[in-house]
């Protein structure tokens, strides 16, 4: 599906690059202990080959083994921040190449995305768009910030599944799913951004969730119907590959709380 | 959620409602361990743990609970519903979580998972059952049956299938057949279902959450 975010900051390409699949490759931002335990729970995985993966979106390609993880939801929360997009049960889960499990001074580790999973395969700036509107009613493609960003008309008019703020994503409603009073939600969650200083950048970013010959229907009544192509996938998109990641998580191990099981 | 159902052979109803959690609460029949592992003195990534996390919903305090394959058929045995060599997720009341001669445990029902919170016989869903003589119906025999029409291959498969083995349940994305035993392809259950005798009863029910 094609979808659309607005990312506030000055580094619009490493936040996005860090919740996108590039050319099929999970990013492997972050370290997190794969053994945790504590009185409110532990940590869990199964190693898995392709066949019985069980986390299928968006697709990750690979060979041989995976590691089917499965941490507290609280342990991540800790560990990873407030912007991770972790599930709300108490129990988060990701799959992860199994050459992105490591034993480093006699603990096993993970590596994952830096806001714990992904939620699209591609992403490109939105360049000069007539719809892309500032207060002055010219046209805010170009060089958008805080202050002349129309919040409102720009919500309304691009509906993004995604609010992406300096240090990570405030909002994410997936877009294969029906969402809960999803405008409300994202206007009380973007509205803080608006606080951030008046010069800061603000970029729309077309994103999308699939790749797409995945939208292809197998033929069930499940599936959705297989959209029109989409110009983004056309063979001008910008950077097949993902920028190295400059966030450096491996020093933190995590709370004290959360002892090594 | 709604799941299409056939119901193979007799009393198969009981197993229907083992996997029905009625206001959503998972029947509580079978002990199983919450901390389990594979042991080795290998340095390689042991193949699996088990992981659980408390949690409180609506005043209800609950178990989540990840468990591996081996665990669940060691303990409930190859009619289990969960997914084959991987982890299947869980929950269960705290009250029915325990120690137990040392181990953690909690109480699960018959089948490990559940998939409704009622069923129906009364057609409440589409794609009811054939006969040979082009009738749609809800319940029939095997030897009256128009399989292939009914199984609607590709378009419309029922999710759940249910004979006195137990139940399998289709993951659609596979487009497959599972428990906690294994795969099998739609063709296979066809060829099981074709090979019964003519007089076995089967019936569709209608699940939802």
């Amino acid at each position: 599906m094609h979808c659309q975010a607005i990312v506030f900051g000055d580094q619009p390409e490493q936040l996005m690059d860090s919740l996108i699949q590039k050319s099929g490759t999970m990013p492997a931002d972050v370290s997190v202990p794969l053994e945790v335990e504590d009185t409110g729970g532990r940590s869990g995985w199964h190693t898995v080959n392709d066949d019985h993966r069980q986390l299928g979106e968006p697709p990750a390609f690979g060979y041989g083994s995976w590691v089917h993880c499965v941490w507290p939801t609280a342990f991540l929360r800790d560990h990873l921040g407030p912007h991770a997009l972790l599930s709300d049960e108490a129990l988060s889960r990701l799959e992860v190449p199994r050459n992105h499990v490591h034993k480093r001074e006699g603990q096993w580790w993970a590596q994952v995305p830096r806001f714990f999973r992904t939620v699209g395969v591609r992403w490109s700036t939105v360049y000069a768009s007539s719809r892309w509107q500032g207060h002055s009613s010219n046209d805010a493609g170009d060089g958008a910030t805080v202050s002349s960003l129309d919040l409102e008309y720009n919500l309304a008019t691009h509906d993004p599944n995604l609010i992406v703020g300096p240090t990570g994503p405030v909002f994410y409603q997936d877009p294969d799913a029906q969402g809960h009073n999803v405008a409300q939600r994202r206007f009380e969650a973007t509205l803080p951004l608006m606080e951030l200083p008046a010069n800061t950048p603000v970029t729309l970013v077309n994103w999308h969730d699939k790749e797409p010959q995945l939208y292809v229907s197998h033929g069930s009544r499940w599936n959705a119907p297989s959209p029109e192509p989409c110009t983004c996938f056309d063979s001008d998109y910008d950077r097949p590959y993902r920028r190295s990641s400059g966030f450096d998580y491996w020093s933190d191990p995590g709370p004290a709380a959360w002892g090594a099981g | 959620m709604s799941l299409t159902a056939w119901l193979i052979g007799d009393d198969t109803e009981s197993i229907l409602d083992d996997l029905t959690a009625s206001g959503g609460h998972p029947r509580a029949q079978i002990w199983i361990p919450l901390e389990s592992t594979t042991h080795t003195s290998s340095p390689q990534l042991r193949r699996y743990r088990s992981a659980w996390a408390h949690r409180t919903i609506d005043g209800e305090q609950w178990v989540d609970f990840a468990l591996p394959a081996d665990t669940i058929l060691e303990t409930i045995g190859a009619q289990a519903l969960a997914h084959p060599k991987a982890l299947t997720y869980g929950k269960a009341l705290s009250s029915d979580v325990q120690t137990r001669d040392g181990a953690l445990m909690a109480k699960v029902p018959r089948y490990f998972s559940t998939l409704a919170t009622q069923w129906t016989l009364e057609q409440v869903g589409q794609d009811p059952l054939i006969t040979r003589s082009g009738r749609e119906t809800t319940c029939t025999t095997v030897g009256e049956l128009d399989l292939k029409s009914s199984f609607r291959k590709g378009r419309g498969e029922p999710d759940l299938v249910i004979d006195h083995r137990g139940p399998r349940l289709l993951r659609r994305d596979k487009g497959r057949y599972y428990n906690v035993s294994g795969w099998k392809e739609p063709s296979r259950v066809m060829t099981e279902i074709r090979q019964l005798p003519p007089a076995t009863p089967i019936r569709c029910a209608w699940c939802a959450d």
